[in-house]
């Protein structure tokens, strides 16, 4: 196993690789460098003064080389400096970690916990009213804008009934505390999960209704064992199996959605960073942000290809 | 199909001539289970449709009733019957009985025949490459039986299931115990499933071709270790098959099913000497014989009809070679003859 | 055989009376977004210096917006955009995806490589954020728009047809073909496009529908079609303000809902497409 991961790990890097010339060319596209930048909104400099903070910048160097010092740098840990805060960009990720990584993991662990059951119930007794509840909300979820969804939870929830926050993590001048978390994360995770569970309810109908059929199921049924066992343990178990793959196949999508929720819910997150980073073209922020996010999902699927091993033994990665 | 359920088999119309007969196997053996007109519907889209009708037979300890048919026939839809295997959505028993231990597993509550279901009565399937559960260990399926029914601490269970799987001819046990099924071979596979039968000493083990999906070998090893465990624990074997070659080795008693009912039923040495409907003598004649020179292998000619396409008459009448007028209007009825033998054939009447 | 399948399709999707109504629908978007404005004369950019933020009324019936431009005629612009956007974006994903995944499924080899780590390095970067990147380097007009989403979903047709072309490439009647010495170019084009592009069309809504939806967020966000061109996407923007949400639900709500509807038709009329070709695929 850990062979297989190191192998895993090893392929990945010309992947990786790829990303890191990919961003790295197309911020390099953009018209005006970033001495340009800076130059521009501290207003007055002279031309001496802007070709001095280039050849500071090491802009005065051919595009393959900054391409290397740069990759040298990003292996090091160093992303630079954002021209918007003046601030080492690997701090800027840092501090938003968290704050991404709690909105997005309730959201899927949120959104499993209900499409998972749903579909159960759906695969068991198709066509009944939870069937087509769940395949309702299935595809009402997929077809909604999440911004739009957002706007009328707010609406509703914030403005008219003032129950749950819409802004941020916490109330403004308050100490970080769990249950003003809870109650700031309502929303944002309603906006979140509404949009994977489509995915999710309809991935486990589908499997579990698949494993129903296989003679295991009809093995565990003439054992004598209870029907909800059959179903849980037996057909469920199973069925986890393809569910893990939509799992990692919404990732790209989950940091997307993340993006536009974190940015209407003021969250601290990557997203609104990336949002307020690419409003004011601090494109050493936004290479940063964008190879690290890449790097993520990377590594989110070498981590669901381990689990999927672990969930089908007769996948051996010998 | 609102009848009565326990109806007498002479208001069916069959057997009428002759009552006693059919209590021969009662006088000398212990009848453990007794079907009686059992007919079962399957829901296609809105329509239901019959897929067995006037079943009715009986088992008797340690001994083989062998229930012969083409695919189709109705044999499988019999065997999972008596453990009620498939889900409401999919059929229902309509109407008759299956009376064990003197009670109706028809019109036993889910959790009265889950008592019964892989505890007293237990089941074998056709592909053991399917029917065990892929992401589980061996012993956790075997054992899984035992937590179901009985008391047992993990450890006892645990050697319980090595014992049985010894007994089963796999080698190294403790060591397979901890094993995925991917990682045996079909054959061991197969002696898992008998052993997880096997497991509570059931008093009836039902067999759905169990050895079809096996290598001609690793089938006469199967068939021996059942015929072995049989004789051990005075097992009752509902053994199903469409394998006439099979059945010669394996069973006391045959019933021969075609289109979802009984045409043919005898003891195997009386089947085998004098078989009766035409439908029999095919399959009889489409053994392959070793020592005989022949060009092309019989095969009956045609195809089981559809459920929805059946015959009004005898069912067989539309790939029969000695069919009449009267074969395609009536229906003939299961009639008693010499000894055990009953048939459905006009021939005889 | 060929206008017997069709015909079959048709009947097919006949059946699918939500697909049906959701065709519908869409049919009577594109004609209105088409027509009415240039029936009613309406103008999405002239202002109206008598009245910002005006509430509906005779002259504006859904009122007007921060500077006075009337609100339906935006919603309508808005609504061309949108269609425009997720059509040609798709057709353009379908334009690079569809060659390079025949290219790689049926010659193997170094192209098959080259392609799908192209595409794992596509797809490793969300889409969002990507076509964020870009739109941050490339100004963003509707031209830049619609290619960059286009662009970004090349993958996924490459992917799909790639997969089906994999499983076609090998079966009897193509082999029979290279066996007779008909070149690869015919097999293609006769053999393996039409037997592993169905799977292709099924997915054609769905990534309309998944375009638009990425228009209007990027435009939400500020990042897409810019005003004075109108958007679903930056007319619902407005409602980042308080204000607007709380006091001017005409402001957003409308564009909102219409948003909401063609997707959902959008979709409606995919799985309508998707079970006529497929019936084993329903639901």
């Amino acid at each position: 196993m850990v062979k297989y991961v190191i192998k895993r790990l090893l392929l990945a890097i010309p992947i990786f690789i790829g990303i890191t010339i990919f961003v790295f060319v197309l911020s390099n596209m953009a018209p005006g460098s970033p001495a340009d930048i800076i130059a521009a909104s501290s207003g007055e400099m002279s031309e001496e003064a802007l070709e001095e903070l280039k050849v500071s910048m090491g802009l005065d160097k051919p595009v393959v080389v900054r391409y290397f010092l740069w990759l040298n740098d990003l292996c090091s840990g160093d992303l630079g400096t954002s021209t918007r805060t003046n601030q080492p960009v690997s701090q800027m990720i840092g501090q938003r970690i968290g704050p991404s990584l709690t909105l997005t993991l309730t959201s899927v662990v949120v959104a499993l916990l209900i499409s998972i059951p749903l579909g159960v119930i759906a695969a068991i007794k198709p066509y009944s009213f939870w069937d087509n509840l769940s395949s309702a909300i299935a595809f009402i979820g997929t077809s909604t804008p999440n911004f739009f969804i957002s706007l009328v939870l707010i609406y509703i929830f914030s403005v008219k009934l003032g129950i749950f926050p819409s802004q941020g993590m916490y109330n403004s001048g308050e100490m970080a505390n769990f249950p003003s978390l809870c109650r700031h994360l309502v929303l944002p995770v309603i906006v979140m999960a509404i949009q994977m569970m489509g995915n999710f309810i309809k991935q486990t109908r589908g499997s579990v209704l698949e494993v129903l059929n296989e003679e295991y199921i009809k093995t565990a049924r003439a054992k004598g064992i209870k029907e909800i066992r059959v179903t849980i343990k037996h057909a469920l178990r199973n069925a986890l199996i393809p569910i893990v793959t939509s799992v990692g196949l919404t990732v790209p999508f989950l940091i997307g959605g993340a993006v536009i929720t974190e940015q209407i819910f003021s969250w601290p997150g990557i997203g609104s960073l990336m949002i307020q980073s690419i409003s004011t073209r601090d494109y050493n922020a936004i290479m940063g942000i964008t190879v690290m996010i890449s790097l993520a999902v990377i590594l989110v699927n070498i981590f669901l290809d381990v689990l999927y091993s672990y969930l089908d033994p007769r996948i051996s990665y010998e | 199909m609102a009848r009565n359920n326990n109806i007498n088999l002479d208001e069916v119309g069959y057997n009428t001539d002759d009552k006693t007969k059919l209590k021969i196997d009662k006088n000398n053996q212990d009848i453990i289970l007794d079907v009686k007109n059992l007919q079962v519907d399957f829901h296609v889209g809105k329509n239901k449709m019959t897929a067995i009708k006037n079943v009715n037979f009986q088992v008797a300890k340690g001994k083989t009733l062998g229930i012969v048919g083409e695919s189709g026939c109705g044999k499988s839809v019999t065997a999972n019957s008596i453990m009620r295997l498939f889900p409401k959505t999919v059929g229902e028993i309509a109407d008759g009985s299956i009376i064990y231990e003197g009670r109706d597993i028809v019109k036993m509550t889910d959790s009265e025949i889950r008592e019964i279901r892989g505890n007293r009565i237990s089941m074998i399937f056709q592909d053991p490459m399917t029917a065990l559960n892929p992401v589980y260990k061996i012993g956790e399926q075997l054992m899984e039986i035992l937590f179901a029914h009985q008391n047992i601490s993990k450890k006892d269970a645990f050697e319980r299931c090595v014992n049985m799987l010894e007994k089963v001819g796999i080698p190294a046990a403790r060591q397979r115990m901890k094993e995925y099924p991917h990682e045996l071979s079909g054959g061991m596979r197969q002696r898992v499933m008998i052993a997880m039968a096997l497991l509570t000493n059931p008093d009836i083990l039902i067999a759905d071709e169990p050895t079809t999906a096996l290598d001609v070998t690793i089938q006469a090893q199967v068939l021996e270790l059942i015929e072995e465990l049989k004789k051990e624990y005075n097992t009752a074997v509902l053994f199903i098959t469409h394998d006439m070659g099979v059945i010669a080795d394996i069973a006391d008693y045959v019933m021969v099913m075609y289109a979802g009912e009984i045409v043919e039923y005898d003891t195997t040495e009386g089947l085998f000497e004098k078989p009766l409907h035409p439908y029999t003598y095919g399959l009889l004649k489409s053994i392959p014989k070793l020592y005989e020179d022949i060009d092309r292998l019989y095969t009956i000619e045609g195809v089981v009809p559809a459920l929805n396409e059946m015959p009004d008459g005898c069912r067989f009448s539309t790939r029969c070679e000695y069919c009449t007028e009267k074969c395609k209007r009536e229906k003939p009825p299961l009639i008693n003859l010499s000894g055990e033998k009953k048939v459905a054939c006009f021939r005889y009447v | 055989m060929k206008q017997k399948r069709k015909t079959e399709f048709f009947k097919k999707f006949r059946k699918h009376k939500l697909a049906n109504v959701g065709l519908i629908i869409i049919i009577i978007e594109i004609l209105m977004v088409t027509f009415l404005p240039i029936i009613l004369g309406l103008d999405p950019y002239s202002i109206d210096s008598t009245g910002f933020n005006q509430a509906p009324c005779a002259k504006h019936i859904l009122g007007t917006d921060d500077i006075g431009r009337d609100l339906f005629a935006r919603v309508l612009y808005g609504g061309r955009v949108s269609l425009i956007v997720g059509i040609c974006s798709t057709i353009i994903s379908i334009i690079i995806g569809l060659p390079l995944g025949i290219l790689a499924g049926y010659y193997r080899g170094i192209i098959e490589n080259i392609v799908m780590r192209l595409a794992d390095i596509f797809m490793s970067i969300p889409a969002m954020v990507l076509i964020l990147v870009i739109v941050a380097v490339f100004e963003p007009s509707i031209i830049t728009i619609i290619v960059v989403i286009g662009i970004t979903g090349w993958t996924g047709v490459a992917k799909l047809i790639y997969g089906n072309v994999l499983s076609v490439r090998n079966k009897e009647y193509v082999e029979a073909a290279r066996a007779i010495g008909t070149k690869d170019r015919e097999i293609i084009m006769r053999y393996v496009l039409p037997n592993s592009i169905a799977p292709l069309w099924m997915s054609v809504a769905f990534r309309i529908s998944q375009a638009i939806m990425t228009e209007s967020g990027l435009s939400f966000l500020g990042a897409g079609i810019q005003s004075p061109q109108a958007s679903w996407g930056n007319i619902i923007y407005a409602a980042q303000n308080l204000v607007v949400l709380t006091k001017r639900w005409w402001v957003w709500v409308p564009a909102g809902v219409l948003l909401m509807i063609t997707i959902i038709c959008i979709n409606l009329v995919g799985e309508g497409i998707r079970d006529a070709l497929d019936p084993k695929m329903k639901r």
